[in-house]
């Protein structure tokens, strides 16, 4: 090479080195703290607390403690925002083993679905609480929230494609957090992540300016009726078949107590007819899906009017208070208020009559 | 793939590189040329592979062409077939659906849309042939070899965005390219240069861009646009518009050096221009060459007295605002800046002056005035349509009031000021990015803000890269949280 070439060949490899090399400190900065644990816990027993993206932390707690035989995690509950509150400790004893949460916020069944078999694949599960929601009514089944899908890649055994984990912006920014101890809003154990209570929403709700717009809202509707009830063969739920009965079927090994979370009768009652019986029939659709399988059980909550009627258990039409997630969660456990395919029609007609006399007492 | 994309930074470029470097260290510089060819048309390809038939037969015809008028007595007709195949090639994938769209909306007919898909680059590599076959004619092309031509259209560094190379810029340095070694000089520039324009592009350009978009959309939709949020959009996107594309004409640039070739300049400061013909020799210049080498000047340019001088800049312009797209904003926004050059020299005229005050004062507020004709203009060019661009344009006056505007949309992008600001610092107060290169390429004596094969030039070329590529794999990684409940 000549002499005179000499800086410039000097000067084009350092600075390509000196790039190269800063590209990758901050992934290894994310190596080392590993926010989420997806590959490991904290180093140096530091404990920063689990972070309330639950779409990547669940990758975590999936992978470094419901994967890890020593904590004996055996109970897995799913679900969306409304199993946020549902309490672990129920679920729990010394001789049984122990329970997390792996719900997230506005999920959809695909999402459910691939979290849970993550999890079924990394331990030993034996029970599972799945909350049935409106998301099961959708017509197809991939859909997922464009504005934040489910990182797909952390919740499958391809460990390359998880350099989008250690190349991360957002991962980087918790590393930095944790590392110069920044306050943060993690949650120190697994009972109280993802919990929420918001009283200033639910006195928000329950606020006569409210009650007063739910008044008028009901009283533009009319009370649901039977003659609305379209037959079973006219609803197509495709994200059942989908998402939640090969999970069931390939699992016979696990228990599983499958509930429908008692929305507010106020919200039944303005979906109108229409949306009340599509919503019982992807209900009963699960059912018909799962009757084969004996290691299902069904649970609900509609025909108790002191949580569906009552506005103050609510911070919005679906979202209730963490006391009814412990009714609910008391309930599973003590095996009270299963629903079957044999008192379906009784659980139907008691709830529309909850929801319409609800609505009557409101208007009226 | 875009320079500023992971698999163009990460894979096609390394790979290029090597294989180009290899061939050139082992002595097989044509072997190099060809592998630049071959890399081109498969970055090309990479876009859609379909049109990429179209590419190569565009070049296959275009050499036969260049052949024929050299080796014709006809060579008026064969540069006659090959101009206007050229251009209705051009017209047929650009332009053809406006057409439509205009004599459906006048005639009030049903003719339908084609939906055509714009092939990258058709402008491009279009007028570079264009020129070739036009040079031909007249006998000022020496060169001729195959390979060099098929670069000269297709090199990826310039194909799908400029800068618009002129074949005696370009052919004539690889007459020589497989006899010379490397040059590393070269290489360091390119690094240079390319890494700022990625800078530009990716921390500056595509931050501006989300701010950009909900006030022009809410515009386009018909709704009022006060004052504040008018300027911000107005300003955003003018610079937007200038470190988009002069970023990434710095970026062909720094890959051209990298691979030997020294591209035209295509920016130089637009925005400290003093008035509009300043601003168009600093404003995608390679452009306003063309447009003035074979469009102004065939048309008679300022030979045929001063209306009809005033005619040929007026057509020059629209059709350079058509070139830009196949909308009537653009063509207004080629009006507008026809109307600005003919202010502007019959200011001059009528002054008789073609120097610029020595005052500060004046030469601040030449600039503004200038900068401010400008950024009226890019209203137009970002509009989708017309009553668009007046409600952004009557927000800046003040006709739409002052008070904030209450649009969910757009609030967000009251945030952009920051940027706009450190934009316009760095517009108005740094030296360019060929400035900066001037000195090392011997076209300057000035050292100040020059660039050095030295470790503070290596630090600071290699921090702009880092977090351009932070920027661009870090930031694309993002795992958004969903926030708020809902099933």
């Amino acid at each position: 090479m000549k002499e005179q070439s000499k800086p410039y060949y000097i000067y084009f490899l350092q600075t390509l080195a000196l790039a190269i090399g800063l590209f990758f400190v901050p992934a290894v900065i994310n190596v080392i703290t590993d926010p989420y644990f997806i590959y490991h816990r904290p180093f140096f027993n530091l404990n920063p607390g689990f972070d309330g993206n639950d779409r990547v932390q669940n990758a975590g707690i999936i992978n470094s403690w419901v994967a890890d035989p020593d904590e004996n995690i055996n109970t897995l509950i799913i679900g969306s925002s409304m199993s946020e509150n549902m309490p672990l400790h129920i679920f729990e004893n010394n001789k049984d083993g122990k329970a997390a949460r792996l719900t997230i916020s506005g999920g959809k069944p695909v999402e459910l679905a691939t979290i849970a078999q993550h999890a079924f694949e990394k331990a030993n599960i034996k029970k599972v609480i799945w909350e049935i929601y409106t998301p099961y009514w959708l017509s197809d089944p991939q859909a997922i929230r464009e504005d934040s899908p489910l990182p797909a890649f952390l919740y499958n055994d391809n460990k390359w494609d998880d350099w989008r984990y250690f190349f991360n912006d957002d991962v980087f920014k918790d590393a930095v957090k944790i590392t110069t101890g920044i306050k943060n809003k993690r949650k120190k154990t697994l009972e109280e992540l993802y919990n929420w209570k918001n009283e200033e929403q639910f006195q928000k709700f329950s606020s006569p300016e409210n009650v007063k717009k739910i008044t008028e809202r009901l009283a533009a509707v009319s009370p649901i009726s039977v003659s609305s009830k379209k037959d079973m063969e006219e609803y197509d739920f495709p994200n059942i078949q989908a998402n939640l009965v090969p999970i069931i079927k390939n699992n016979p090994q696990i228990e599983f107590s499958l509930f429908f979370p008692p929305t507010s009768y106020y919200s039944y009652s303005v979906r109108g007819s229409a949306g009340f019986w599509k919503y019982m029939a992807m209900r009963e659709h699960v059912m018909l899906a799962l009757q084969e399988y004996p290691n299902v059980a069904f649970y609900g909550f509609d025909l108790i009017s002191d949580i569906g009627g009552d506005i103050g258990n609510y911070m919005d039409p679906a979202h209730y208070s963490p006391d009814v997630s412990m009714i609910i969660a008391k309930s599973i456990k003590n095996g009270d208020h299963i629903v079957t395919l044999d008192n379906w029609e009784h659980y139907q007609a008691v709830t529309m009559s909850n929801v319409n006399d609800f609505r009557d007492n409101t208007v009226h | 793939m875009l320079f500023n994309s992971s698999i163009f930074i990460f894979l096609f470029l390394p790979i290029s590189f090597a294989a180009f470097f290899m061939c050139k260290k082992l002595g097989y510089g044509k072997l190099a040329l060809a592998f630049v060819a071959l890399s081109s048309l498969i970055f090309y390809g990479w876009w859609d592979a379909s049109y990429l038939l179209l590419l190569m037969a565009s070049i296959v015809i275009n050499y036969g062409l260049s052949r024929m008028i050299v080796r014709s007595h006809r060579k008026g007709g064969w540069l006659a077939v090959g101009v206007m195949g050229n251009l209705l090639c051009l017209a047929y994938f650009k332009y053809i659906d406006f057409f439509i769209s205009n004599i459906n909306s006048l005639a009030d007919s049903a003719l339908p849309v084609q939906n055509i898909v714009l092939p990258l680059g058709i402008s491009f590599f279009t007028f570079q042939q264009i020129a070739y076959l036009v040079d031909t004619r007249k006998g000022q092309t020496d060169e001729h070899n195959f390979l060099h031509y098929l670069v000269f259209v297709t090199f990826f560094a310039q194909l799908i965005a400029g800068p618009i190379v002129h074949h005696k810029q370009m052919m004539s340095q690889f007459v020589n390219h497989h006899k010379n070694a490397y040059d590393w000089k070269k290489a360091a520039l390119g690094i240079a240069m390319f890494a700022i324009g990625l800078f530009k592009k990716t921390l500056i350009a595509d931050e501006l861009s989300p701010y950009v978009i909900p006030i022009f959309d809410v515009a386009d939709q018909g709704q009022t646009i006060a004052f504040v949020e008018a300027w911000t959009a107005a300003l955003s996107y003018s610079f937007q518009i200038y470190f988009d594309f002069s970023g990434y004409s710095d970026m062909a640039i720094g890959l051209g050096l990298l691979f030997g070739v020294r591209l035209p300049a295509n920016f130089l400061s637009p925005y400290k221009a003093k008035n509009i013909i300043e601003f168009w020799r600093c404003w995608h210049i390679t452009l306003s060459q063309f447009l003035r080498d074979y469009l102004y000047f065939p048309l008679g340019g300022n030979r045929k007295g001063t209306v009809r001088r005033y005619i040929n800049l007026m057509m020059t312009m629209l059709l350079g605002g058509l070139w830009h797209g196949a909308g009537w904003t653009f063509i207004i926004w080629g009006g507008l800046h026809g109307l600005y050059l003919i202010i502007n020299h019959g200011w001059r005229a009528l002054f008789k002056s073609t120097k610029g005050s020595s005052n500060k004062f004046m030469a601040v507020f030449s600039c503004s005035i200038t900068m401010l004709a400008v950024v009226v203009a890019w209203v137009f060019f970002r509009a989708t349509n017309l009553s668009g661009a007046l409600n952004i344009i009557s927000g800046m006056i003040g006709l739409n009031g002052f008070d904030m505007q209450d649009v969910k949309e757009v609030e967000h992008s009251l945030n952009v000021w920051p940027i706009i600001i450190i934009s316009a610092i760095i517009v108005w107060a740094c030296p360019n990015s060929l400035e900066i290169i001037a000195h090392a390429e011997g076209v300057s004596d000035r050292k100040r803000y020059s660039w050095m094969p030295n470790k503070k030039w290596v630090m600071f070329i290699a921090m702009l890269l880092f977090l351009s590529l932070y920027f661009i794999v870090y930031r694309s990684n993002r795992i958004s949280e969903f926030i708020y409940f809902q099933f």
